[in-house]
């Protein structure tokens, strides 16, 4: 049935956008991409919401039935990551208004190496001082943060996206996305400071 | 063994024949939100520009009435009416800004509500409006004839039956018929012409009953 959709070798070595074109015409193809996602979004869906891995993954599957008769709606000029992060936002933002429930930020315990990411500092004496600092020290001054920080602070330091992703992920202006991260950085150097450890967010 | 989520969608996707949206269901749906952003955008600048055209009008009576807190209301309907179609306008750019541009633009949307605010001024200045369904309709709807028919509240109009300059005194029938003696300060009667006929309005105090002494008189129009 599927001559260039089933073997994941070959999934693996096509663009995004090559696959949904791919879609179009065998819609088995969307499993490679949905499989290239799934624990992203997954991930991300938890991240931000702190729903439970079963309601993140109901979620998740909303997002990608939602992404997939939507697809000719994808704009290519943006990255499909960007459109499928940011339907996957409104989603999990939906679910949560639906719930009557306020989206709560949740950042797990296994982004030891992204939560390390966020505080670095430029003086490599001090580097060894600054690793001891605790990632739960760090999440919880990353909870005290405005939801609009967290949310960038998630997206650029967690997620690893550019502010250009960012941009495309929460539909705003790019200087917007800068001046967020930078005050989020400079919020989250003060929460830190506040419960006693005195470091630079640095600049990623 | 669990499935993963791409199985399952997957199969849902096959099983219930789930199909793909036509980009032209994309482009239909583009057009309809213009449309209707651009019907917004009319009826927006109509809307200010009445708002204008009634303020206008009842512009004299914030000034000289005894009790401007009365005007409230009509004030507040005014605004009432505004926003809601602000409220409309901006809830469809919050919504759909994506067809015109990429992101959620504030110059793109300030340069719109600034677009509606000056396109509604220079229609009330030019009086594109007037004469027209919306200043009729409009004119039912405030009812600024009862605005200025509330002598215990200080204002009168209708329209001239008879002038005595000597007495400095007119016969003033109001949108009910009923006659009204009105006083007039000398000055006032100097200042310009009346004309039999013509419809006025006035600020003033109910002296007597059905007589009103004139303190500033309008032309109606």
């Amino acid at each position: 049935m599927n001559l260039v959709c089933g073997q994941k070798k070959e999934c693996k070595k096509k663009s995004d956008e090559e696959i949904i074109g791919l879609i179009k015409k065998n819609k088995q193809c969307y499993v490679c991409l949905m499989e290239r996602y799934e624990e992203k979004i997954i991930r991300y869906i938890k991240r931000i919401s702190g729903v439970s891995a079963e309601t993140a993954e109901d979620i998740a599957q909303n997002i990608f039935l939602k992404v997939y008769i939507n697809l000719n709606d994808f704009d290519p000029e943006l990255k499909f990551s960007s459109w499928l992060y940011r339907i996957a936002h409104n989603e999990t933002i939906n679910y949560w208004r639906r719930n009557n429930k306020k989206a709560k930020l949740n950042v797990s315990w296994d982004d030891n190496e992204a939560l390390q990411n966020i505080i670095k500092d430029e003086k490599n004496i001090e580097q060894e001082v600054y690793q001891k600092i605790t990632n739960e020290k760090l999440v919880k001054a990353i909870n005290q943060l405005d939801e609009k920080y967290q949310e960038v602070i998630l997206l650029n330091y967690l997620e690893g996206k550019s502010y250009q992703e960012i941009a495309d992920i929460l539909k705003k202006p790019m200087g917007t996305v800068g001046t967020l991260i930078n005050r989020a950085k400079f919020k989250l150097a003060e929460e830190l400071k506040d419960l006693g450890i005195n470091k630079q967010v640095a600049n990623k | 063994m669990k499935k993963n989520i791409s199985q399952t969608v997957f199969e849902k996707i096959d099983r219930d024949k789930i199909t793909i949206r036509p980009k032209r269901y994309f482009v239909f749906c583009s057009i309809f939100w213009l449309f209707l952003g651009g019907l917004f955008f009319f009826l927006d600048s109509v809307l200010l520009s009445l708002c204008f055209y009634f303020s206008d009008k009842l512009k004299p009576m914030w000034v000289f009435i005894n009790n401007p807190l009365a005007l409230i209301p009509i004030l507040i309907f005014f605004f009432f009416l505004l926003v809601i179609g602000s409220v409309l306008f901006v809830a469809f750019l919050y919504r759909k800004s994506r067809i015109c541009c990429r992101h959620e633009d504030w110059m793109l949307w300030g340069s719109i509500v600034l677009g509606i605010f000056f396109l509604s001024f220079f229609a009330y200045s030019l009086g594109v409006f007037e004469n027209t369904i919306f200043v009729k309709k409009g004119e039912e709807l405030v009812n600024v004839k009862k605005y200025w028919s509330k002598p215990s509240f200080g204002t009168l109009s209708g329209k001239i039956d008879s002038i005595y300059f000597e007495s400095k005194k007119m016969i003033l029938r109001d949108w009910s018929g009923r006659e009204w003696v009105v006083q007039v300060d000398g000055d006032l009667l100097r200042g310009r012409t009346y004309q039999q006929g013509e419809e006025i309005k006035i600020i003033g105090e109910k002296i007597a009953e059905e007589t009103f002494f004139a303190k500033k008189v309008w032309s109606w129009r």
